[in-house]
């Protein structure tokens, strides 16, 4: 019924092989996809009440379950620290190119954030890896360790992507930092602070950026999207055993069932993420509960 | 006599030429105050750079059969693998096939895929959008919700799971991307119209009894399609890189047609042999996605002044106020 059918790729392993139809019939017996589409979705949202994860691969037979433990743990450590460098990196050199303005600092910061949020990660990728084996002669191990086994292999392994997806995603806070802390710079408790005689720097710190925080957490929520899709991509280019190199692998065969599972917790992962910013906005700007309609600010235009 | 008529009437031929004239030019002169090209000259110096850049990119595109001196498909294993030079400007692939012709003839795809997809997601996702925030109610909420749904996946993902339910060809790459626009554009829309519906004339033409089509699409997207416009040439950048992304994993155009994305991952193999294979399509790819970014910029500057916090604009519009920056 869809284009690209798993049964003859099972059965051709690939290549190009003529099955009799009542070989292919039984396949598709086999692996229930003869069943009406509800009956199939039924038990796909059953299998991911119940523990299973979607049941089992169609090509290889694995249960997802399985697939899902074993990718799962990497992809969360890629964001995690993806978004926290992020985080560690952007806000401080925004302050700074807004602390200084149209000096060289700013324009710094300025190159280097352009280039982040325009090149496609998956050329800057190839290009890194190009200039890394060009010049140092050296390229990041193949095969995945995590931390708790080698915790320096794990760290050379994960460095580049890491750095990849930061760079994209820091590039956004940094500009939006940079705005914001020079919009409420002209505010009157700014000035109020001057006058009381407080130094530039806990004013930038304590007032400015203060309250520059709510667009900042907002457009870290909405570039979240592109991090993970990011992930798709430099999960398959290094070679990262996670969600994101799995859920391409397994659209390349067009393992229905696998494709499902992982795009389904792709989207549990961004829309806890966002779960977690909507209550961070409690947090940092406590006027928000108080508002009569709980609605995250600043995103409607 | 009828001399004198033939005069008369070609008289008014003239005076209506030369009035239509007169109006072209009014028109368009009103089109490029508008735009403040002058202004933008000399407070963006670098949009005008790429625009010609864009103007260039699309002129190799349109003309690409008469600029490419090789035909990018045929194969010719003698010459695999060669440098840049006098015989193949940017060199030569695995197979022998012109890099120059392949980066000329594989903006096709991606400017085809890209602008046809960003137009059948701009006009759906406004259509949504508009008619969701005309009518309100439990329309409204509904598309909202199925908006917010599609807005919970990544657009890679969400494109991906498209093109392996249609299969992977021009067409289904092309509604994939248009399909993960339209939930941005309808969030847009409906924003925009949801305040142009309480101006007073979509009240005096509902007083006058015309019909909602008529309101939504006389009345109030002419007023929306400014801004949106303006969002969807920046969308085209958009659209460029999630097609370039997807003929890279494998799930876009198919081979052996020239793309951005597939020669990346073609010549990704013969990276330290042969870097040209990668470097040029790498390098066109990131000029014109920058470029259609930057337009969208300007373009967003010139009709939503208010948006310019959000979304990540690429460069601050120079202004000297700082209120104005960014």
């Amino acid at each position: 019924m869809l284009p690209g059918d798993i049964v003859s790729w099972i059965l051709s392993g690939g290549g190009e092989a003529v099955h009799s139809a009542e070989v292919r019939e039984a396949l598709r017996q086999e692996l229930g996809l003869n069943d009406h589409l509800v009956v199939q979705y039924g038990r796909w949202l059953w299998s991911m009440v119940n523990g299973e994860f979607g049941g089992r691969s169609l090509v290889n037979g694995q249960p997802i379950a399985a697939i899902v433990a074993r990718q799962f743990p990497v992809t969360l450590l890629l964001v995690t620290y993806a978004v926290a460098l992020s985080v560690i990196v952007s806000v401080p050199l925004g302050v700074l190119a807004a602390w200084k303005r149209n000096r060289w600092q700013d324009y710094l910061v300025r190159l280097i954030t352009i280039p982040g949020q325009a090149l496609p990660n998956f050329w800057s990728a190839l290009l890194i890896l190009l200039g890394l084996v060009i010049i140092f002669r050296w390229s990041p191990p193949i095969v995945y360790t995590s931390p708790w086994e080698d915790i320096l292999t794990h760290f050379q392994i994960i460095f580049l992507p890491v750095l990849l997806l930061a760079w994209e995603h820091s590039s956004h806070i940094v500009r939006v930092t940079r705005a914001y802390i020079l919009e409420v710079i002209h505010k009157n408790y700014i000035l109020s602070a001057r006058a009381k005689g407080l130094s530039q720097r806990h004013i930038l710190l304590r007032h400015a950026l203060r309250n520059a925080l709510v667009p900042i957490v907002t457009i870290l929520g909405l570039q979240l999207g592109w991090l993970l899709s990011g992930t798709l991509i430099l999960e398959s280019i290094f070679g990262l055993p996670g969600l994101g190199g799995g859920l391409v692998q397994a659209a390349l065969v067009r393992d229905y069932t696998v494709i499902q599972s992982l795009a389904t917790l792709l989207v549990f992962i961004m829309l806890s993420v966002n779960l977690i910013i909507d209550l961070i906005y409690g947090v940092i700007d406590p006027r928000i509960l108080l508002s009569p309609q709980l609605t995250r600010p600043y995103t409607g235009s | 006599m009828i001399c004198a008529i033939i005069v008369v009437v070609n008289l008014k031929n003239i005076e209506n030429s030369f009035s239509r004239t007169i109006r072209l030019q009014n028109s368009l002169y009103r089109i490029g105050a508008k735009l403040g090209l002058r202004r933008l000259a000399k407070t963006r110096p670098l949009v005008i750079l790429f625009g010609a850049i864009l103007i260039t990119i699309v002129f190799l595109t349109i003309f690409a059969d008469f600029v490419s001196p090789y035909n990018p498909l045929v194969q010719d294993i003698s010459s695999r693998l060669e440098s840049p030079g006098q015989e193949f400007l940017f060199g030569s692939d695995n197979f022998g096939r012109d890099v120059f012709s392949r980066v000329i003839y594989g903006s096709r795809s991606s400017l085809y895929i890209a602008i046809t997809s960003v137009i059948i997601g701009t006009i759906l996702g406004t259509i949504i959008g508009t008619f969701s925030a005309y009518r309100g109610g439990w329309v409204d909420q509904v598309s909202q919700r199925g908006i917010d749904t599609l807005l919970g996946f990544p657009s890679l993902v969400l494109a991906i799971i498209l093109v392996v339910t249609l299969g992977s060809s021009t067409q289904a790459v092309t509604i994939a991307i248009a399909v993960a626009l339209i939930p941005q554009v309808a969030r847009l829309s409906r924003a925009h119209a949801l305040s142009i519906k309480e101006e007073d004339f979509v009240i005096a033409a509902r007083s006058i009894g015309a019909q909602p089509m008529s309101i939504i699409f006389k009345h109030i997207i002419p007023h929306t399609f400014g801004p949106i416009v303006a969002y969807a040439a920046g969308y085209v950048s958009v659209a460029i890189v999630v097609e370039s992304a997807l003929s890279f994993i494998g799930l876009g155009v198919p081979p052996p047609y020239p793309s951005w994305g597939g020669m990346l991952q073609e010549g990704r193999l013969y990276m330290e042999v042969a870097p040209w294979v990668t470097i040029f399509p790498g390098i066109a790819l990131s000029v014109t996605a920058f470029s259609f970014a930057l337009l969208g910029d300007a373009l967003r500057d010139i009709f939503d002044p208010r948006d310019r916090f959000y979304n990540g604009s690429f460069f601050p519009s120079g202004n000297k106020s700082d209120l104005k920056e960014m």
